[in-house]
This record gives C-alpha cells, structure tokens and sequence, in this order.
C-alpha cells in the first residue's frame, strides 16, 4: 500500500520545501484518508499540494508524487485555468461547496463538487463525484423525450393492472387521453375475448419473466379492434423489487393485413404456376401424339410411295417429315425447360465440375470431331449442383460454341474462378458472336437470332440454361461482340462444407 | 422349331387406328406370322380375360400388346385383371407408351411387364417392334 504523507520527507526537491503538519497525521488518520473515496487535497498557503490522497491522484491522472508542489487548476487546460482557479479561491472564502466540471480526456466531463477550508495544515479541498446528479435530470428528460415521440404506444402499470402512465404513441393508437386512462385497469383496452390473458401477462410479470413479440387484439376507445404486438417487462423499484410492467404495444394491424395479401397473392401465383406447368407438360405430351402421326406416316409415305409421286411429291413428303421431326425436337426441348423449372429438391451433395465436363464432352464427341473443336480448361472446383443440371449446362453452352463457330475451327476455353461467395464459370469461344442488343434476348424461350437453314436449333437452349442456373441459386449472362467470340458467365453459391 | 412358321395369336389393345397400321406394318417387316385381334377399349380387354378364364376352349394368346390408355379403362387395370388370371395370367405383355411418362414406366415395373416399348417418331424405330415381338414369342415357346 502506498504511503502519500511519506512523500514530502524527501525535501530534495527544490520546487517543493515543504514542512508541514500533515507529517504529523497519525497512522489511523492516514490509513483513512488513503481509502478514503473522495479525491482530498492539502495545498499550502501558495496553493500548492502538500498532500493527496489516492482518490484525488486517480481524480488528476497522476502519481501522488507528480501532484506534490503542483498547484490544483494547473491540471485543467490553459483556457479553463483562471476560472476552476476562481472557484477553488471561492470556495475557501465563502465557506461553500462549488461544482466545477472536468474533462475526462474522452470527451466525457464529470462534474465535481469542491469543498474547501482552512485549517493548521493549510487548506484542505475535496472534490465530490457528482456527475450521476448532474446527469440524472438530463437522462429522464431525454428518456421521456424518446417516449413521448415513440409511435409505438409506451405503457406502464402496476401489478393491479392499473395504468401509472400513456404516451403520446397510446394515445394515437388507442384513442384515450393520457388524463382519462391513467388510473383505470389496462382491461379497459382489451376486447372481451382478450381480457383473460391480462392476469396471465400480470402474473408472469410479477415472477420477473417478460413477455416478448406477443400478438393479440386490442380495442380502441371508438371500439375498433387492433391486432398488436405486445411487449412487456417488469418494473423495478430501487431496491429491485417489482413494481409494475412497462409494455410497448405497436398496431401491426396493417401489417397483418398486407402479409395475408401477400399471402394470398402468393398462394394464387403458386397455383396458378402450376396450373401453367401442368398444362404445358401435358400439351407437350399430348401434342405428342398427333405429330407422331404425322412423322410416320410421313415415313411410310415415302417408303410405300417415294419416288412414285413425281418430284413434287417427294419435295412434299419432305417438307412434312421434316416439318414433323422439328415440331418433336421443340417439344423435348419445351419439356426439357418444363423440367428445369420444376426440380424443386436442393442437391444433396458436392459434385466434381471437371468430372461433368467430361461427360458433357463425350455426349459432345461427334460435334467436336466434325468441327475440329479444341477445347481447354482450368482446373474445376467440386461444387453443389446437380449433376444433371450442370452437364445439360456445359452441353448447351459448348454445343453453342460449336454450332455458332466461325470460319476457323472453333477454340473453346472453359474456366472457374471463386470470387466472394460464389464460383464464377466461364465457357469462352472464337465463335460468330452475338450483337450486343440480344444480350438479353437469347436467354428467352423460342429466341434465335439466326435461321434453320443458317444454324439448325429450337431457341430453348439458353432458356433450359437459365432456368437450371436460377434454380441452382446462380446467374447467367454472356458478353460479346458481333464476330468478337462470346463469352458465357454463369456463377454457382459456393457454400463452405 | 423357327416360330416364324408357327401362327401365333397376338392381341392388340389399342384405340388409334393408325398406330394399329403401324403395328400391322412391324409385324409384316419382321415376318411375324400371326392371328392379330385387336381390342380398342378398356372394358372390351377386361371382357376379353375373363372369356379366356371362362372357356378352356379358347386359345391363351402369346402376346398382349397393350397400349397404356384405352378408353374406359387404362392399362394398369388390365394389367393387373391380367395378372390374376388363373388360365392366362403368365401371358407376355409389351407396354405400348407414347408419353414415357415416368408414372407409366414405374406402373409397368410393379406390373412385371415383359417390355416397355415407348412409340417413336421415327417409322425406322417403330419398326423395331416387329423385332421384339419375335423375340417375345420366340421366348415364351422355348420355355
């Protein structure tokens, strides 16, 4: 434990010559005075500090021995000095407590009361904390200021039920004046249906627990019916017993009314989606059928008849065979898209990308070969997607690249990278390209920028891609330029596992 | 014994008149020699099994060709009247579908089916049938 009446026996110090009766204190005394909570000073005729306690050494940021010969107002910064130097004089003179603030050094003041007088030792000063009092009038009113402007209603009552205060926000929900509810039991705003579970709330508040986001209705002066959310929390008095329950009550009426809207509006959307699903799926199938027909008979037309009809005949079989093989590979694909809307389960597991790419090259072999296709890679990460979603991706977009080529033998560069919190692939060709105003166009169902004679296909394959890539929780986009190449992004969630 | 000189009985339950043509043209192609009875409703092939439990004299036919969605009745029930038939319930039977529906497909496994044709586009593949068939026939004699 230090001793700070030992301080000034060492006399070196030519600032300080200090003799003093405070030598004198008796040990009790000292040990007093060194617990003493209070910041004390004894400062000599000069004002300069002869003694300080512990407190008043933890009240200027400095050791006891710092302080020894330093005069008190020296401590406050230069432009206050003159006016805490008035104050320290004053309070010796007029015999009177003084408040004075001094700065924390972290933009927070305190605010001390000083109390001085004189005595055979000199002056002895000290200095009160009396910062909570100076600051409890300012708290409540700002506490009152954020109640009164609060648009929830602020409620608080005791453990009866009866109402102790109202804000503004009650009054405007509710409809009562704080001068005609304050005093009359909190059922007073329940509906009939409501008011058994007052004395539920009560009691709970009465064992301490609160009651948190609780709906219920509640009534207003004119009778209207409100559903609110209710939160309630005991009330302690000083000595932390409880005394009553403060709850904020917010209208979520509308609130309740518009998410049943929405609610609503979702469950008819749902239906309504699938009603589409379910009657493009069967007309896919059932469309079908009659185009079997016409594809077979077609074929049997030609087999029994061809050559037999005269050339116009055989051009007219053609067309209807034809005609009847395009309709089917529309059909699949439109089932394809159907399909890749629907798949509704979430992938179970990691899937090796490279290992699809395979896959998705083999089926590509035949298109490959005849083009003279090269195609290169990075190294592919394991992500989650379903097998068969990624591959029908990398097949339609390296199909693309294939069909959509150049006079030079198509160069198809696929790639990943993770940039933040997804995987962003790439499937980069020297292809024709596309015109950057059908950027967004291509990805619609049925679009093509070319025709079949140009460039054989159903216009679904960047749709079906899309569609897998939503459902995958990704996106899709491409960048190019006429006769530049394209490039299609497409990102994939990486979640960690 | 080639059975392409034996006459075998063949039922068809179908309602299409033209996909009738093209099993009659599969079965030319494949040089089936058979007595071909067709059945375009559910309830006529429901009748027609249980005729065959009713009279011994009757023939049990080698092969059902059985198109999933008749009139009436659909395929699933035929084939489980089938199945419980005391005299013919072993009968071979190829599944004609032209929607490959995985709801089709999974009702034929339950059913135990010997085959699962899914009708082509194409006239070439529709011809395959005839194949099959022979090969059905062929089986269920050897046995």
């Amino acid at each position: 434990m230090g001793n700070p009446a030992k301080q000034p026996t060492s006399g070196s110090d030519p600032a300080a010559p200090l003799e003093s009766p405070a030598l004198l204190l008796a040990p009790a005394l000292r040990g007093l005075l060194a617990n003493f909570t209070e910041a004390l000073i004894v400062v000599n005729a000069d004002w300069r500090i002869i003694y300080s306690n512990p407190a008043a050494a933890t009240l200027y940021r400095q050791t006891s021995d710092c302080l020894m010969g330093t005069i008190p107002w020296e401590h406050w910064p230069a432009a206050a000095r003159d006016e805490i130097q008035r104050q320290h004089r004053r309070a010796v003179k007029d015999r009177t407590p003084v408040e004075l603030q001094k700065s924390l050094g972290d933009g927070f003041k305190e605010w001390l009361e000083l109390r001085a007088f004189c005595c055979d030792a000199g002056i002895v000063a000290y200095y009160r904390d009396i910062t909570v009092q100076k600051k409890v009038p300012e708290i409540h009113n700002r506490l009152a200021a954020i109640v009164e402007s609060s648009d929830d209603a602020i409620i608080s009552k005791d453990l009866d039920g009866i109402i102790q205060s109202w804000n503004r926000g009650a009054e405007r929900i509710f409809g009562y004046k704080a001068n005609e509810i304050i005093g009359k039991h909190i059922s007073t705003i329940a509906p009939p249906e409501s008011v058994d579970e007052i004395s539920g709330i009560l009691r709970r508040i009465a064992r301490g627990e609160r009651v948190e986001h609780y709906e219920t209705k509640r009534k207003t002066k004119d009778g209207k019916i409100l559903t609110v959310s209710l939160t309630v929390s005991p009330v302690r008095d000083a000595s932390g017993t409880i005394v009553g329950a403060s709850k904020v009550a917010r209208d979520i009426t509308e609130r309740k009314v518009q998410e049943e809207a929405l609610r609503a509006a979702n469950a008819a959307l749902t239906r309504s989606n699938a009603d589409l699903q379910q009657f493009a799926y069967s007309a896919s199938h059932d469309l079908q059928e009659p185009l079997r027909m016409v594809s077979t008979y077609g074929d049997l037309l030609k087999k029994r008849f061809g050559g037999k009809l005269g050339p116009s005949g055989d051009e007219y079989i053609g067309y209807t065979i034809q005609g009847a093989l395009r309709m089917e590979r529309l059909l699949k694909d439109l089932r394809g898209y159907m399909q890749a809307t629907t798949m509704g389960e979430a992938p179970a597991g990691e899937i090796d990308a490279g290992g699809v790419l395979d896959k998705a090259l083999a089926n590509l072999e035949a298109a490959i070969v005849e083009s003279g296709a090269s195609i290169t890679r990075t190294a592919l990460p394991r992500i989650r997607i379903h097998e068969f979603q990624l591959q029908q991706l990398f097949q339609n977009l390296i199909g693309n690249s294939i069909r959509y080529r150049s006079q030079e033998p198509p160069r198809i560069h696929i790639s990943a990278e993770l940039r933040g919190q997804e995987w962003l692939f790439s499937v980069q060709d020297n292809g024709i390209g596309i015109d950057t105003q059908y950027k967004e166009h291509i990805f619609g169902i049925f679009q093509r920028l070319h025709g079949a004679a140009e460039y054989p296909g159903t216009g679904m394959g960047l749709a079906i891609c899309q569609r897998l890539i939503e459902r995958a929780g990704g996106r899709i986009w491409v960048d190019s330029e006429l006769g530049q190449g394209s490039t299609f992004f497409f990102t994939v969630p990486y979640r960690e596992s | 014994m080639d059975s392409s000189y034996t006459i075998s009985h063949i039922v068809l339950a179908e309602d299409n008149p033209a996909d009738v043509g093209l099993v009659r043209e599969a079965l030319r192609e494949h040089n089936v020699h058979c007595e071909l009875r067709v059945i375009s409703d559910g309830e006529e092939a429901l009748a027609f099994i249980d005729s065959l439990d009713m009279d011994a004299n009757l023939p049990c036919p080698d092969l059902l060709l059985l198109d999933l969605y008749l009139p009436k009745r659909d395929g699933g029930e035929i084939l489980t009247h089938l199945r419980a038939s005391e005299r013919c319930g072993r009968m071979p039977v190829i599944v004609l579908s032209s929607s490959g529906w995985q709801r089709d497909q999974q009702m034929v496994e339950k059913n135990d089916a010997i085959h699962y044709f899914l009708k082509p586009i194409s006239l070439e593949q529709f011809m395959d049938l005839g194949r099959i068939v022979k090969e059905v026939i062929s089986h269920g004699q050897s046995c």
